[in-house]
């Protein structure tokens, strides 16, 4: 043993020295689960759980998820370098310790020495260098928080960030950040999460809708998850029926749920929140006008009666409030306003702006409008006087008035680009792990905000937050959620 | 103005005139009937539409009358709207929708007494606004229903509205509701591309073919009915058809309606406008325009073709006859009028060619009696004549009887000295003897046998001349005539020399024939045709051949032809020449046979 004492004493006094070099200490696996509790099984935990997603599943982009259904699937099967737990605190994944040499730009995680793909294969770091580069399938999000990636040997892995950043960053916590490597005989990507696919098929002659099974890893063997593939409209027959997990936040399924004793109705963290973007505020902060200030009054109708969904008035802070050291560190966009409200004039209604396939924003345009066309002469309500405030040169005696305007999805990202139109419903994530990596990404959404700087959150007018509810099927399950609003089922003990 | 062009106007008119008149009175009968029948169609779809306000309003009031019904029985909009559950709110601001979905209508909002709207089928976010003079306004309607411009989230639309009205716990509620009534609405009435219907109402326009109102430009003049529904002076028409003046593009008619403008307060005038489109009575009208214009130019073509023909038919013998008349002098009455045609202008040249026979008779008189005054003149010269002959000779024997008488020996001497003239009158008197003679031949009028005096001529020529011609003669039975056979010996010899001249001492053939001719059965004639091989004759020399002393010989005294023609015509006859160069001459003589 003697020959062992200073080559372990020497480690554990470098190991410490450099831990306190970094600004950030790594903080040990399994100190507290990775997810807080969401829905606790009180009659045991069941064998299967057939979880419902109204939307289609695509191997082809896997890890990046686009819809709930995605996000509950990918978690299950793929890890990242860091977790985020409902209550904010970041917790150890892929990467058992992190630390950053002073400047908060050059990362250095230390990898989990046993962890394994699917196919028993070795997770490295430099599996996650070519996650991140060559198999990347959002590469514009990975480059706009991360400069390069190296791998020092299996276990070391750099990371050199856009931005320095003395906390360790929450981005690398997203599921764009997740590690796969290629199946040769799969579109499925491998993972190294605690669930893996099992089988992907129909579920049965009579039911050609697609289902996807996946199961536990490594440990028990339950319980296995299927994933079906369906519609909107039998959401409710899905949960008298076959569903055990469902997330939604269709009101109609919410107030039906709410009304069954037999289903749980978890909501999910804030997740969205709506705004309200005005090219009219925006020129008038271009020429270092002053705006009105816009009364909490209209947030909290809105909330309240317009939306549907569950919704609550915008809570402060947003993750936009404080973009000014963004702008030091990340390309923004060219801006441009030249053509911001063209098609604004003087003949045909102003035109407020949403994506179709958004029925929150349709409410939240439909509400503004009808607030707008109050009745001539009667006393204007603290909310109608809120929306003039918030669209300047609505409120002029030679207004034509305003109108809602539905466009598709592309319709709407290219009006919305242009800034051709009035104003724009857009819905926001409530939590960024990248602040400036959102807010990048919402000037290359709409350049004619970007020319306005750091001032751009001038032209936002927050309305509402929304969230998503998991509705869970019996009491058979457990379930846990992260500071996302990512759902886990969590394997049998 | 000449006689083809006379033709052509004249023709013109009798052609075109009917074309066109029945042009007319195609296109004029046709558009009326046309037209008829569209202001049928207009008002029969200006009655439909009628009949379908009628039909919707009916069906409007059904539908806010179940409506009514089940809202009342409903707690839960009984708690939201009566209560003020906070809870139901939710529900109360859907339940329009829902009820306007299961009532299809196309609008539907209910107020509360104030006016203030609680829920909103077509504008579900609407919710809380004061409109109270809707409902008032449509209770003042004539018949319950009127146009209102309902307010939707992405724009104005209009629609056909009633109002209903409920109470729940001493509360009162108004229901408005109603169809849409925008283009689909108006096309659904026609499905005719040329009718249009279109709603004209105060805001605007809306067109069964050009797609959405709104946009549409305000009308230029509103007919407004009262300011206020309460004013006694309320419409109380309620849909009246009125007839507007029909556009020169469109026939239009139009249905009154009643539209209440909400901002203003008012009932206005609106009203259903139906139009039907006169495009393809302008293309019917133009294909018959074009197929007019097409035959009417066929029919020009056609009138100038005939026109030209007809005046060349007529014309030309016209030409030629006056032609022929043109040539016509007391020297030339050889002229032929004969012609094979059985028209009018066979028959003026029959008529003329018995006229030219009529003047060829009296000119053999008036020659006659000519020749006979000329005698009595020649009978004058000549005794002038003779006595200027006689007169030296008288002289020189006066002489000679006073020399006889008073020195008869110088009788020799002087005889001999005055012999010379007694011969030079002698030779005078015979000169002017042998002149007379020549100029006063001799006729006499007996039975010759032409073919006879034609061979004496061949034998007498052929004996005489020399060279190498060759005279044929082809001499048919019964050429006789009744002439001076001197007279017919000189018309031979001269034909037969000029013959025999033309051929200018070439090789070549001279033809002398004879024949009987009967195209007049009354007057067969005896046909002498002497023909040549020679030199031939132009037009021109052709037309003066027959003139006194013209003559194409280099020593002829130009009366050859002339004295052939005067003897031929002295026998009754005519003389034709035909000649064409370096190709012959043929002279044809036609005299009377002897009966």
């Amino acid at each position: 043993m003697r020959e062992f004492f200073w080559p372990i004493t020497i480690s554990v006094v470098l190991w410490f020295a450099l831990a306190g070099c970094g600004g950030s200490s790594g903080i040990k696996p399994g100190a507290t689960p990775p997810e807080c509790d969401l829905v606790r099984a009180t009659s045991g935990v069941a064998d299967s759980v057939t979880v419902v997603s109204f939307d289609a599943i695509e191997p082809e982009i896997a890890p990046w998820a686009r819809h709930p259904g995605e996000r509950l699937l990918f978690h299950h099967l793929y890890e990242t370098l860091i977790n985020v737990d409902c209550d904010g605190q970041v917790r150890a994944r892929l990467a058992t310790s992190w630390r950053h040499d002073g400047s908060g730009r050059h990362w250095i995680f230390e990898m989990r020495n046993k962890a394994r793909f699917w196919d028993g294969s070795r997770l490295t770091a430099h599996d996650v260098v070519k996650s991140w580069g060559e198999l990347a399938v959002a590469p514009d999000i990975i480059n706009a928080v991360v400069d390069s990636v190296t791998a020092e040997d299996k276990r070391i892995l750099h990371v050199y960030l856009g931005r320095p950043q003395q906390d360790v960053p929450y981005a690398l916590s997203t599921l764009e950040f997740a590690v796969v490597k290629s199946a040769d005989d799969s579109s499925w990507p491998l993972g190294s999460g605690p669930y893996q696919i099992v089988r992907v098929g129909k579920r049965s002659n009579a039911a050609p809708q697609r289902e996807i099974i996946i199961r536990p890893a490594k440990g028990p063997e339950s319980p296995v998850v299927r994933i079906i593939e369906a519609t909107a409209n039998d959401a409710r027959d899905l949960l008298e029926g076959a569903a055990d997990l469902m997330i939604t936040r269709d009101p109609t399924v919410l107030s039906y749920a709410t009304n069954q004793p037999h289903l749980t109705l978890a909501p999910l963290p804030w997740n969205q929140t709506y705004v309200l973007l005005s090219t009219s505020r925006a020129r008038i902060l271009r020429e270092g006008g002053t705006l009105q200030p816009v009364s909490p009054a209209l947030s909290n109708g809105l909330a309240r009666d317009a939306v549907r969904t569950d919704a609550r008035p915008y809570s402060l802070p947003g993750w936009w409030v404080e973009p000014r050291e963004c702008f030091d560190y990340l390309p923004v966009p060219d801006g441009d306003m030249t053509r911001a409200g063209a098609e604004t004039d003087e003949r045909s209604p102003h035109r407020i702006v949403y994506d179709v396939g958004d029925p929150t924003a349709k409410e939240l345009a439909e509400r503004i409008v009808a607030l707008s066309d109050a009745a001539a002469g009667s006393a204007m309500s603290a909310e109608t006087q809120a929306v003039f405030a918030a669209l300047p040169g609505l409120q002029a005696e030679d207004s034509p008035g305003m109108i809602t305007a539905g466009l598709l999805s592309d319709g709407f990202e290219a009006s919305f680009r242009s800034g051709d139109d009035f104003a724009y419903i857009i819905a926001m994530p409530r939590r960024a792990p990248d602040p400036c990596a959102e807010i990048r990404k919402l000037l290359t959404r709409a350049p004619w905000l970007a020319i306005l700087g750091s001032d751009f959150p001038g032209a936002l007018i927050p309305l509402t937050d929304t969230r998503e509810h998991a509705i869970a099927n019996g009491n058979h399950i457990n379930l846990g959620v992260d500071w996302y609003g990512n759902v886990f089922i969590e394997p049998a003990p | 103005m000449s006689f083809r062009a006379r033709l052509l106007i004249a023709f013109l008119i009798a052609a075109l005139l009917p074309v066109i008149v029945l042009a007319f009175l195609i296109r004029s009968e046709m558009t009326g009937r046309l037209s008829t029948q569209y202001e049928g169609r207009v008002e029969t779809l200006i009655a439909v539409i009628e009949s379908d306000l009628a039909t919707q309003s009916d069906a409007i009031a059904a539908a806010l009358a179940v409506l009514r019904s089940a809202t009342i029985a409903n707690n839960r909009f009984r708690n939201a709207a009566v209560d003020g559950n906070r809870e139901e709110r939710p529900y109360l601001l859907d339940y329009a929708g829902e009820a306007m979905a299961l009532a299809r209508l196309s609008m539907l909002q209910i107020q509360d007494g104030t006016g203030r709207i609680i829920t909103s089928g077509h504008f579900r976010n609407e919710f809380d606004r004061l409109e109270p003079e809707l409902p008032r306004l449509l209770t003042f309607t004539t018949n319950g229903t009127a146009l209102v411009q309902a307010r939707a989230p992405d724009g104005h639309f209009l629609a056909l509205a009633r109002v209903d009205s409920f109470e729940i716990a001493s509360k009162s509620f108004y229901m408005v509701g109603g169809v849409r009534v925008g283009p689909g609405f108006l096309e659904r009435l026609t499905r005719d591309d040329d009718v249009k219907v279109e709603l004209v109402y105060p805001g605007g326009i809306v067109t069964s073919q050009t797609g959405e109102a709104g946009s549409a430009q305000p009308r230029a003049q509103s007919n407004r009915r009262a300011t206020d529904p309460s004013d006694s002076s309320v419409p109380d028409g309620g849909n009246d058809m009125t007839y507007k003046a029909s556009a020169t593009d469109a026939i239009v008619r139009a249905l009154d309606v009643q539209f209440i403008d909400s901002k203003r307060r008012t009932i206005e005038d609106a009203e259903f406008r139906v139009a039907h489109q006169l495009d393809d009575l302008r293309r019917l009208r133009r294909s018959i325009d074009r197929w007019f214009l097409v035959s009417l130019s066929a029919s020009v073509l056609l009138v100038i073709a005939l026109v030209s023909w007809t005046a060349s038919r007529i014309s030309r013998p016209l030409v030629e006859l006056a032609e022929k008349t043109s040539a016509i002098d007391l020297d030339r009455l050889d002229i032929d009028f004969d012609t094979q045609r059985k028209d009018e202008i066979g028959g003026l040249s029959r008529l003329l060619g018995a006229m030219t026979k009529r003047l060829r008779a009296s000119a053999i008189q008036i020659k006659e009696a000519e020749r006979r005054a000329t005698l009595g003149e020649l009978a004058r010269q000549v005794n002038h004549d003779i006595k200027n002959g006689l007169t030296p000779i008288r002289n020189v024997f006066r002489h000679l009887t006073q020399l006889a008488a008073e020195d008869p020996a110088r009788l020799p001497t002087v005889f001999k000295e005055r012999q010379q003239t007694l011969d030079s009158s002698m030779e005078y008197l015979a000169d002017l003897a042998s002149n007379y003679a020549r100029l006063t031949p001799r006729t006499a009028s007996q039975r010759c046998d032409v073919n006879a005096i034609a061979r004496q001529v061949v034998t007498d020529i052929g004996g005489s001349k020399t060279g190498s011609v060759d005279i044929r003669t082809d001499l048919k039975e019964g050429a006789v005539v009744v002439g001076d056979p001197v007279a017919l010996r000189r018309i031979l010899e001269n034909l037969i020399d000029n013959a025999i001249d033309s051929l200018e001492s070439a090789p070549g053939s001279v033809g002398v024939a004879t024949s009987v001719e009967a195209d007049d059965p009354n007057q067969p004639m005896v046909r002498l045709t002497v023909t040549d091989t020679g030199r031939g004759l132009d037009s021109e020399h052709r037309a003066k051949v027959f003139d006194d002393f013209y003559t194409t010989k280099a020593n002829g005294t130009g009366l050859g032809l002339s004295i052939v023609r005067r003897l031929v015509m002295d026998l009754g006859g005519s003389i034709e020449l035909e000649s064409e160069i370096n190709r012959g001459t043929r002279v044809v003589v036609n005299l009377p046979r002897a009966s």
